[in-house]
């Protein structure tokens, strides 16, 4: 069975093919940029910016689409109570007798507008870098914490091996659910009390087959040596490349733009 | 026979689980190795046998120090297990696949599994490359380097995990019951390796399994029977024991049952493969 | 009273990029009382044809009937009562904390009162042989052929007129192996159709009255050990191998110009010698 872990969806554009660390500290910087954004020019700007970006990230439009419905419930709540409760100067219009600001309006496509580009800012590092990336991007960036006694090491080895059992502890359980449904289990009662209580036969050979798969695995790992991280070399090494500093230039215009913006429109 | 032919020594060696006392019942009762001695030669292919239980993992983990022996010692590749400073030495030298494929590999991709031991002992990242390269192409798994390993079939993950263990340079490889979970193919795979292995670089081999047709071709056979172990000898001598065959309850390979002297028909050889088989009928023909 | 397969076909996870149709074309029938394995290497589609015999998968085209009746999503507990599956690896059901419990898991949805659920498991573990000393231990206590004989009977409790094993001899050791096919054999002179899958091919000469060979999603061959045994270069085709004795024999036979039937078991083969014996061809 192939499960697709996270939402990486593999290809060759300028994302995919910079390395995890710059993706990762350019989602960041993002964050942070969109969120200074104040007035219009800015928010254009960086709307420009990240559709720019997403352009360049090569992803399927549909995609996008996908992470933002589930936000898109919460944007239309928000603008609700914004338009009923904001009490600005501009009247813009009457709806069932209560007025409706002009000010109510503009913060409510702002919300929006910023809500948006930060989803898709965060999209395009999930959907072209896969999971096991994002982890040894976060491992190089963090390295420097293992002066103050973070247990870098450890930490990215345990995500790693995670990683790397999701698929099979996957098929793990449908193999379990098969075999219990196969001697009169069901799972499908409405009770919610029930339903939970059905999967105990499901989770309790999960749990030791975890647990025999970790006793399995440290043993294998002893005997290959493994002693933790003092002493060890890398097979995988991050490099950067043309991509990472096309990357890196365009952000930079980009955040020195609305830095300068920020100064000047008041 | 010197010093040096002598690969894996056990002198007395009895191992017992719960003498830490946190131990549960049940792994008291299986597993225990009671009194066990025998010499292993360098670049011999040796297998061991006996039933579920009977102590052949126990020794598997005592070769390369995954545990200590509670009284006796075990000496392997010249250095005794239980000394601390040479546990890493013999861990390289003396390399284990184990029984079960989706446990024992560790990485996210199937050339980083390889590399794994060579970044656990600090092999600089240049030679790790060439040697990462030509274990995988040893062993036939180049092709899927970049995999994920969930992907590949158990055959094609237990010759990733040799392929792990041969990029770390051993003189020997201990299989516990590494063909047990795979099909046919992977099985043929799995052993036609572990044989050129054995033939083309001199590295010892110890196959444990209860599969008796991968152990008519062995250099020698140790019987493990309740923690002790109580038979050792070419294939054609165990098999010809048959009173031990049945009180251990063992398989004879398929080709020997046509050939059990039973009902008078004795024909005078111990038959363990079908070319034997085929040549002594060949033998009798009028 | 039969399992009736008709133009069964099933499609993994349809209208995807990950679409794959594991089976195709396939119509059979399953009389009771046969003792049926089905072969195939890896990935043939075996695995996923067998789930359908008890609605573990519902057909994505076909139909399948178990005694005359359709299997459909509305009457699976009534099937799946009367087609039992064992999986290889005991250790996938295996969960109360006594052998007792967990064998009487599946009675659990029956309104049955004590003593008959008692009488029921007493009945199981006397079927499989095992000892009623293990009712009170835990399940994670035991050996692998004892695992495997508890999985067995937390089946065989629902009193299956159909079983389906799937593997049930990998991984056992010489004694524990020919138990389990005893065990199965004497199941199936008690009544129960027997439907496994197996890799060992001297293992399904040994037991099977016919051989379903499936191939690519599909059945390739059907018939009885010696027929489907006969076809080496074939089998070979499809990765698969004969018996180690059939290649004996027909090796033997190729040497010598003794035209033989095709041989699978060691039995049979120790016939063939003691025939060629007593026609004065081979002189010990």
């Amino acid at each position: 069975m192939k499960i697709s872990l996270g939402r990486f969806v593999p290809g060759n554009s300028l994302f995919h093919k910079a390395d995890p660390r710059t993706k990762i500290i350019w989602t960041v910087a993002m964050m942070v940029l969109v969120l200074m954004c104040r007035n219009y020019v800015e928010y254009a700007v960086a709307a420009v910016f990240v559709i720019a970006s997403f352009v360049a990230s090569k992803v399927s439009f549909k995609f996008i689409l996908q992470s933002l419905k589930p936000i898109l419930v919460l944007l239309i709540f928000t603008s609700l109570f914004n338009f009923l409760f904001y009490r600005g100067e501009n009247v813009a219009f009457m709806m069932w007798s209560k007025p409706i600001y002009w000010e109510s309006i503009a913060m409510s496509i702002k919300t929006v507008v910023r809500v948006v580009l930060l989803i898709i800012s965060a999209s395009l590092l999930t959907y072209t870098s896969s999971a096991v990336s994002i982890t040894d991007g976060l491992e190089s960036l963090m390295r420097p914490l293992g002066v103050i006694k973070v247990p870098v090491h450890e930490i990215a080895m345990m995500m790693s091996i995670a990683l790397r059992f999701i698929p099979t502890f996957a098929d793990e359980t449908d193999k379990i659910i098969k075999a219990q449904a196969a001697r009169g289990a069901e799972f499908d009662s409405r009770n919610v009390i029930k339903k939970v209580k059905s999967y105990i036969p499901v989770l309790i050979p999960l749990f030791i087959a975890a647990f025999k798969s970790a006793e399995d695995m440290s043993t294998a790992m002893e005997s290959r040596c493994y002693r933790g991280g003092k002493g060890r070399t890398r097979f995988k090494v991050l490099r950067f490349s043309s991509a990472d500093i096309v990357i890196t230039v365009a952000t930079v215009l980009f955040a020195a733009s609305i830095i300068v913006l920020h100064i000047f429109i008041k | 026979m010197t010093e040096t032919e002598k690969y894996i020594e056990f002198n007395n060696v009895t191992f017992s689980y719960g003498t830490q006392g946190d131990e549960t019942e049940s792994r008291k009762r299986k597993d225990a190795v009671k009194d066990v001695s025998f010499a292993i030669e360098k670049g011999t292919f040796v297998c061991i046998i006996g039933s579920n239980g009977s102590g052949k993992s126990t020794v598997a983990k005592l070769m390369n120090g995954l545990i200590l022996p509670t009284s006796g010692t075990v000496i392997s590749a010249g250095y005794d297990t239980s000394d601390d400073q040479n546990i890493w030495e013999i861990r390289r030298l003396v390399g284990m696949v184990f029984q079960n494929p989706d446990n024992q590999i560790i990485a996210t991709s199937v050339e980083e599994d390889v590399a794994f031991g060579l970044e656990n002992i600090g092999v600089p990242r240049e030679e790790m490359i060439a040697r990462v390269d030509e274990a995988l192409k040893m062993c036939g798994v180049d092709k899927y380097r970049h995999s994920e390993p969930h992907l590949l079939s158990g055959g094609q993950k237990q010759r990733v995990s040799i392929a792990g263990i041969l990029a770390m340079r051993p003189s020997c490889i201990v299989l516990d019951e590494s063909t047990a979970m795979l099909d046919p193919k992977g099985r043929k795979q799995v052993l036609d390796i572990v044989k050129k292995l054995n033939k083309e670089e001199n590295i010892t081999v110890i196959l444990i399994t209860h599969h008796m047709d991968e152990i008519v071709d062995a250099d020698r056979v140790l019987v493990m029977e309740k923690g002790e172990l109580v038979k050792a000898g070419t294939p054609v001598e165990i098999f010809s024991d048959r009173e031990l065959i049945s009180d251990l309850g063992l398989d004879l390979p398929p080709a020997a049952r046509v050939f059990e002297p039973e009902d008078g028909h004795d024909f005078g050889e111990t038959v363990l493969t079908k070319e034997q088989g085929v040549s002594v009928l060949m033998k009798k023909l009028v | 009273m039969s399992i009736l397969i008709k133009d069964l076909k099933y499609t993994y996870m349809p209208k995807t990029p990950f679409e794959k149709t594991a089976i195709h074309d396939i119509s059979l029938e399953i009389q009771k009382g046969e003792f049926v394995a089905v072969i195939g290497h890896t990935g043939s589609g075996k695995s996923t044809l067998l789930q359908h015999l008890n609605g573990l998968l519902l057909p994505t085209e076909g139909e399948v009937f178990i005694d005359g009746e359709k299997i459909t999503k509305k009457n699976l507990s009534e099937i799946r009562r009367k087609v039992g599956f064992v999986f290889q690896y005991p250790e996938h059901q295996l969960f109360e904390d006594t052998v007792y419990k967990d064998i009487a898991f599946a009675l659990k949805r029956f309104k049955l009162s004590d003593e008959e659920i008692d009488a029921k498991v007493r009945k199981a573990a006397n079927t499989v042989g095992l000892d009623e000393a293990l009712f009170e231990s835990s399940v994670f206590d035991l050996s692998g052929g004892e695992k495997r004989r508890v999985a067995i009977c937390g089946v065989l409790v629902s009193d299956p007129s159909y079983l389906l094993l799937d593997e049930p001899a990998s991984g056992l050791d010489g004694k524990g192996r020919r138990d389990m096919l005893a065990l199965l054999k004497k199941l199936n002179s008690e009544g129960v159709t027997i439907v496994l899958i197996s890799h060992s091919m001297d293992d399904v000469a040994e037991v099977a009255d016919r051989i379903i060979l499936i191939n690519e999603g599909t059945v390739a061959l059907d018939g009885t050990p010696g027929e489907v045994f006969s076809k080496e270069e074939l089998l070979a085709s499809m990765s698969l191998d004969v018996p180690e004795v059939t290649k004996l024999f027909n090796d033997f036979s190729k040497r010598s110009g003794i035209p033989l039937p095709t041989v699978t078991t060691a039995l049979q083969g120790r016939e063939i010698i003691r025939m060629l014996i007593n026609e004065g061809r081979l002189v010990l």
